[in-house]
Order: structure tokens, then sequence, then C-alpha cells
């Protein structure tokens, strides 16, 4: 999300260009993997009746798991009733546009985020 | 006349809770009179109503809000009255509704500070007609049960130069002990009792001897001034035999070892106490010249059981160093001794129960990564030890972390730690509570939780064990399968010891988690 605009499904960009240096911010645009935050964790579960559903990790306790799906949309399960819980370290919902840029639209998305500071 | 005879009449008809209901502890399972519920240090109830059958039908009773966070209260639980504590304050709350009683506050000094550790307090201890707070700013207090007026306060320690108490007293007798805080400020450690109507001190013991005491050569230079030994869990109590046992802990600086060379007594370890003159009957070091903060800081586990084909009395320890160690509690001696959780400093322990320690896993500059983190398998949340199925329930914590090594400079009342650690990303550490064989160690069963655990444990002779998370999770397994049969959102993290007892005929299980005390039942 940038200055309220967006879905909230990755992380508050407004002020990514204060946190992060412009290498890093190239980087997550063609390697997003490269580095994912803990508090970004892809899920995977199956639940018991056998559907599958797949998302960021909201939060998690011993006995349930609470999960965002790409609409913004929270399922909740406790572990005993899922026949399988995946924690996808490393894997980011977000795709790579190393092969959907060119190096031009690459530099100007960079140095966009790079600019974006926060109200001054 | 008729006034004084009322009045009379109400005094006589108060309750007291005089030593000997607390040494027969068992005669009155309803009860929980002192931190463990028995002096035995077992945190285990002889009650039997909540069973695996019907733990699923658990619910909240009532709940009591503490005025602070992160609380981490054992209460005390007689004649209808529950007693709690939190950092320099304490309340009696009715036992069927949880409404106060009264309430008594003592204020925390502005200049006091609390040096590697939280402003804490871990519960009260009861013996007659008083109930005995330690405070964060050193001083122990009398309440009287009724009031909650003082009796009297002795000042333990000056809390300047760090030290400061968070412990349940351990009444006893005509006696209360209290052990202290301090570990990472450089002070020298100690365990006192005091008279309990007087509040005069009967005795200290220093776990770091001095020059001509036993243990002294130890230290090899005029590091023991500074040397730390902490004793800020409560210990345990043989009534028989009038010995105390305590758990000592980390000498100071803590991560660079190298200003106090030699085994560095009584850090890191086990002592046993002549209730009546404090006086050393015996120690056992778990760590020998620690350099990882793995203090002794635990509630040490009296039991009585056959083994190879001897009768012992045993007091075992399920060490922050990730060993569990049963020694014979007459005498010290070691018996037997495993890894109870993922360790990497240590081969193994020899006959005599030392650690062989791996060369290089001493904290470095550049930083060494070992097993356990400074926390260790488990800290000073209770285990518990059921005799109905003999087995020693722990709540470990499975992770590492890079040890650092830096330079001490001992001023008073700074921290004196000589380095740190970095911890490991928080989806590569877990938990788990773990069942025991208590006679050796052996892992029977687990249960394994989503993060390192800060609550403790309690058995019951109805088949269960409680535990909490990190979470939030309150819960109960089957004590002999480690089975799930109840679980309850808490809405903050537990770091707190369970108890139970009855409200009037009726079994509940009590437990803090952050700013709330729950009490459940049937």
């Amino acid at each position: 999300m940038i200055a309220g605009s967006g879905s909230g499904y990755g992380p508050e960009l407004s002020e990514i260009g204060a946190r992060r240096s412009i290498a890093f911010l190239r980087e997550s645009i063609v390697a997003p993997e490269a580095s994912v935050p803990d508090r970004f964790l892809m899920v995977e579960v199956v639940t018991s009746a056998g559907a599958t559903v797949r998302g960021l990790r909201a939060n998690e306790d011993t006995f349930t798991i609470q999960i965002r799906d790409a609409k913004g949309q929270f399922s909740s399960f406790r572990k005993s009733d899922l026949k399988e819980l995946r924690k996808l370290s490393g894997k980011s919902p977000m795709p790579s546009y190393k092969d959907g840029l060119t190096q031009d639209e690459l530099t100007d998305l960079t140095a966009y985020l790079a600019g974006l500071r926060g109200k001054s | 006349m008729r006034l004084a005879c009322v009045l009379l009449a109400a005094s006589t008809i108060s309750a007291q809770v005089p030593y000997e209901r607390i040494v027969n502890a068992d005669r009155e399972p309803g009860s929980w009179l002192t931190y463990s519920r028995n002096y035995l240090g077992q945190r285990f109830s002889p009650l039997t109503q909540i069973t695996p059958a019907n733990a699923a039908q658990l619910k909240v009773k009532w709940a009591y809000q503490f005025d602070v966070p992160n609380n981490e209260v054992s209460p005390i639980v007689a004649d209808g009255v529950m007693y709690v504590t939190g950092p320099n304050r304490a309340a009696a709350l009715d036992l069927k509704t949880g409404r106060e009683l009264w309430r008594w506050r003592r204020p925390i000094p502005a200049d006091y500070q609390n040096i590697g550790f939280g402003r804490v307090n871990r519960g009260p201890a009861i013996l007659g007609d008083q109930l005995f707070v330690a405070t964060l700013d050193c001083y122990l207090v009398a309440l009287d049960i009724r009031s909650g007026q003082e009796r009297w306060s002795t000042q333990v320690a000056d809390y300047k130069p760090g030290y400061s108490m968070t412990l349940a007293p351990l009444a006893y007798r005509d006696k209360v002990a209290v052990g202290i805080s301090g570990g990472e400020a450089g002070i020298r450690g100690f365990i006192d009792a005091y008279d309990v109507k007087t509040g005069r001190r009967a005795w200290r013991f220093y776990t770091i001897p001095g020059p001509g005491e036993p243990g002294h050569d130890s230290w090899k230079t005029d590091a023991w001034q500074t040397g730390g030994g902490s004793t800020w869990v409560t210990g345990s109590y043989d009534a028989d035999a009038n010995l105390l046992y305590w758990g000592v802990g980390n000498p100071g600086p803590d991560w660079n070892g190298d200003p106090r060379p030699g085994d560095n007594l009584y850090t890191c370890s086990l002592v046993a106490l002549d209730g009546d003159t404090g006086k050393i009957r015996w120690h056992f070091q778990f760590t020998p010249h620690d350099t990882h903060d793995w203090d002794a800081a635990h509630v040490p586990v009296l039991f009585d059981a056959t083994i190879r084909g001897q009768k012992r009395k045993v007091v075992a320890n399920a060490n922050r160093n990730a060993f569990y160690y049963v020694l014979d509690r007459e005498n010290g001696q070691f018996i037997a001794g495993q890894a109870y959780s993922k360790q990497t400093w240590a081969k193994g322990l020899d006959d005599s129960g030392r650690p062989q320690v791996i060369p290089g896993t001493e904290p470095s500059d550049e930083g060494t990564l070992v097993w356990p983190n400074l926390n260790g398998a488990t800290v000073w949340f209770s285990p518990s030890y059921s005799p109905a199925t003999g087995l020693f329930y722990v709540a470990v914590r499975e992770t590492g972390a890079t040890y650092f090594k830096r330079e001490a400079d001992y001023k008073p009342g700074t921290f004196f730690a000589g380095g740190g650690q970095r911890e490991l990303p928080p989806d590569d550490v877990w938990g788990a509570i773990r069942a025991l064989d208590a006679t050796s160690g052996k892992k029977v069963w687990e249960f394994k939780l989503n993060s390192p655990p800060w609550s403790g444990v309690l058995s019951t002779a109805g088949g269960l064990v409680f535990s909490g998370t990190t979470e939030g999770n309150f819960f109960a397994l089957d004590a002999k399968s480690g089975k799930p049969v109840w679980d309850f959102q808490a809405g903050g993290g537990i770091g707190a010891n369970p108890i139970s007892f009855n409200i009037g005929n009726q079994q509940h299980v009590a437990v803090a988690a952050d700013r709330v005390l729950y009490v459940f039942g049937l």
C-alpha cells in the first residue's frame, strides 16, 4: 500500500525509500524471494475436506493458524483439523519482474520507490 | 466486654496456616499453601475431578485483572482466599468470585533499576497469619492475611548496586527464606532466612565463598567480589532432614570468563543448606566456569524413588544447560543425567556428573553458535513431578544463539555482562512440553509448541498436565500420553506457573496470562 492506496497484501511502501537502499529495492523487484521478511511467511494448508488454502501467515500459535489470501480474506484453522501445513519459507506471493520490465522501466520503478519517504 | 468477646471469637475463627498444615499439604489437596504446593517442589496436585475425559468442558469461572503487564505470579490458596502478588504489590481475592478483599502497595523508588530482568514478582508465601512478599527494592514484608496491613518489613539488601527480589519467599518452621536477583550487575549472591515473628535475619549464606571459606579457591582472582551467584528462584525443603535446596545463578561477568578463572563456586550449582543455620551441607555444580548465563535458577524437585534396586531420596533438576540430573539429596552424589534438549556445548556428563565441555564453544569476539541460548533449555518457570506417573514434566526451549564476548568493567549499579547473544530467526526455534522418566531423564513423550515457552507446568492426580504458551494458549495434556485434551486462548502471553485447588468441593485451575489471572473449572 502507498499513501492509503493498494490492497495491503504486501508491505506498507509509503516510506520504503527511507528504510531500504536502492540496491535492495531493485533486487526486491527482480528477485522478490531473495529476502522475505519473517512477517510475510507464505503458508499452504490442506484441510481435512481436501481444500487447499494458500496465503500469508497472519498469526499462529500452537493450536491454530490464521491465513490472509491474495484477496485479503482471512481463514482460521485449528491445526488438528488440517491434513497438511506447509511453511513456504523464502517464497513470495509477488512474481519476479526480471523479464517483465525493461531496464529503463526497472530504473524508473526503483527510483519511484526510493523517493517514497512518507510525509515530509 | 461483650465487644471484646466478639473480637476474640472472630480472631479465633480466623484462618491460620501453621507450619504443620504446609508440611502436611497432602492432607488438604484443595489448598495451595506454598510456591510449589508442597515443600518438595513438585507442583503436583492430588486433585482428581478434572480428567482427560472431562477437561474439554473447562470454562472460565472468573478472572482478575492486574494493573501491570507480564504477571508471573503463582498464587497461594488458603481457607477461601487467593493471595496474589505483582511487583511491590499484593492482594487477597475472594476465592468464589475473584473480588478483592484487600490490596497492598509499596512504591518502587524512582531510582530503582531492574538490571537484566523484568519488573515482576512470582508469588507470596504464607505462614501463620502472615503473608510474605519480596519486593523489587529488596524488602521482605510480612502482611496480616486478614487486612493486608504490614506487620514488619526488613531490608534484605541495598537495591542501588543492582540487588533486587522477584521470587516467592519460602516460609518453613519459624523462618522465611529469600534469594536475590542481580546476577547481571556484579552482585555477590546470598540466601537469607528471617524470623517470621520479628523479621530479624536468622542467617545468611553467601553463594560466593569469601577468603578462608570452602570453595573460595575456585576463584583465582578478586573476581569473587563481583562474582554474581544470584538466587532468584524459590528453593525446596526437606522437612525431615531440615534441609533447604536452592539453585544458584551464573557467575559475573556472564559471557566473558577471562577475569574469573576457575570453577567459580557456587555459581550454576545446587546447594543444600541447614534450615536452622544456613550452613552448607553439600553442593553440586552443573556448569563449572559458566560463560553462557546458564543459571541453575530452577525449583529443585524432591522425590523418593527406587533406582537400580535401591531406595533413594533424590533431587532432580532439568537444568538451563540442557542436561537433566538426578542427585542423592542427602549428600549431593550424582546418580544419573543426560541431555533432555538440543545442546552443542558438551560431549556428555562424566561419572561424577561434570560436563565434558567441547572446546571452542565459549563466546567469542566474532560470535559462537551454541545450543541452548542464554535463556537455556528451560529456566525459572517450574517443572512438575507426578508421583502418579513417575514422570518429570518440563517446558523446553529449543533454541540456540550466537554468543559474543566483550570487555566488562564493573561499575556498581550497571550492566556487568561482558557480551551478549544474537537470537535465531523466530521460525527456526520452537518449544515442547516433555515428559521424562524422572529417575533417568529419558524422554517418554513430547508435545511440540509453536515457540519457546515461558510457562511452568502443573501435573495432577486426575491425569493431566497443564501449561501455557507465549502466544497465550493455556492447555491440558494427557499426563500419560501427552495428547492435548483442551486449550484456551487467553489473549496474552503466559509466563507463569499454573496451580490447582478447590472452590468449595470443586477442582479449579488458575494461571496468569499477561495482565489477567484466569480461574477455570468444570
